[in-house]
């Protein structure tokens, strides 16, 4: 197992694809960004440390969520002595929201989602796709009279589109999961097309020439 | 406010948005729309590059691939390149390196001072294509060069910036390009399946 080898790269590979579980159960628990940071830290720590005693490496996913479970509560706990005494324990408001979070299961299929979720965007169309991103990836979140102004549709439009815009990603998702992708492209949508085109970065944007011959140098 | 007209669907996104809850009804469709929604969670959770890097510095003892040390060596032989670390554009949908899921080619966009370069990674090629930013000239003679699994392989650039790899068994590596008196890095390009 090229982790318990220490191997740079696959630790690399590991960070980015664990770092997802880790800094969404860090949201989950509510932790703020620094300490979401810390948690990353420290159960990137944790793991490298007793990858030796891993076994079976399809534990992985399981593993480092129940790692990162521990190291997220340890982190609650820290905080807990600066809570205000009137408020109800921040422990107390996790457990009981634990059992809200996905199963492991649910967590490990969902890792493939989310890597597949990049294809299912690339392939709904451009005005759905931006709005997406733009509610849901963009840090900080914009507000919706933010949004309103950039796709020029009216706040109260938002609601209904952005569930359109998810029923095709929704669908486009299971297509591209059950390896249906590019049956259809970009064309199904029936929202305003300003800026279609204008979109840089999730479009496509192939060379602009022939291949070129390649040579091994070794 | 429930808003008129609101039918369950975007009840249920308008409730994950509002309280954080992914639908539990019952049925496909709420299955799959509870499915998307965490897959948006976790997108949208990636770490950054920085924080990778930040990562990695507190991780004892790790072996740098053998690919990136020879590449290192050799350039600092050549001494006549000047190395640039090309930055992954942040305006994308999330901080990662690149596209790359189930077979489909899709994708990212670095940039240097003076270059953005787009590579799209498939399961057995990568195309790329590197371009000035602030002019219509591309400098003659340039190349790229993937190191993936100790092997080097190296293409010209055409004359429009484009470069191919075709025919590849790659899952990760780096990519090199040549080009005006840059060696432009692009670090841990990695292919479409872990």
């Amino acid at each position: 197992m090229r982790l318990k080898a220490g191997d740079g790269a696959a630790w690399t590979e590991f960070l980015r694809r664990y770092g997802r579980l880790i800094r969404y159960l860090g949201r989950r628990l509510r932790l703020d960004p620094e300490e979401i940071d810390d948690l990353l830290q420290s159960v990137s720590l944790q793991v490298h440390r007793k990858i030796g005693t891993l076994e079976n490496p399809k534990r992985l996913v399981s593993w480092t969520y129940s790692v990162a479970l521990n190291e997220g509560r340890q982190i609650l706990r820290k905080r807990r002595p600066t809570e205000s005494l009137d408020q109800p324990s921040v422990l107390r408001e996790v457990e009981a929201e634990t059992p809200d979070l996905p199963s492991e299961d649910e967590l490990r299929e969902a890792l493939s989602d989310a890597d597949q979720l990049r294809t299912a965007l690339a392939q709904i169309d451009v005005r759905c796709r931006r709005l997406i991103e733009a509610l849901y990836f963009r840090d900080p979140r914009p507000a919706y009279s933010e949004i309103s102004e950039e796709f020029e549709i009216a706040v109260g439009s938002i609601g209904p589109i952005r569930g359109r815009c998810l029923e095709r990603l929704t669908k486009k998702l299971e297509d591209v999961s059950n390896g249906r992708a590019g049956a259809s492209t970009s064309s199904d949508g029936d929202e305003p097309r300003a800026s279609e085109g204008s979109h840089e970065g999730i479009t496509p944007q192939g060379p602009r020439s022939a291949r070129s011959a390649s040579r091994r140098e070794r | 406010m429930t808003p008129p007209h609101e039918t369950e669907f975007e009840r249920a996104v308008r409730t994950w948005e509002e309280t954080g809850r992914l639908p539990e009804g019952e049925g496909p469709e709420a299955a799959l729309l509870r499915r998307t929604l965490l897959a948006i969670e976790l997108l949208s959770a990636s770490p950054s590059e920085s924080d990778i890097d930040d990562v990695l510095c507190q991780l004892p003892g790790l072996v740098a691939p053998k690919t990136t040390l020879a590449d290192r060596v050799q350039g600092m032989l050549a001494g006549v390149l000047e190395e640039v670390r090309a930055v992954l554009r942040t305006d994308l949908i999330a901080p990662q390196p690149a596209f790359r899921s189930g077979s489909t080619v899709a994708p990212s966009i670095y940039e240097t001072p003076r270059y953005t370069v787009t590579i799209s990674v498939g399961l057995e090629s990568i195309r790329g294509t590197v371009l000035p930013r602030e002019s219509d000239e591309i400098p003659a003679g340039g190349r790229a060069v993937l190191a993936t699994r100790g092997e080097r392989v190296a293409v010209d650039l055409d004359a429009h910036g484009g470069f191919h790899f075709e025919e590849l068994e790659f899952d990760h590596g780096t990519i090199e390009i040549e080009i005006g008196g840059q060696q432009i890095l692009l670090g841990d390009v990695s292919g479409p399946t872990l």
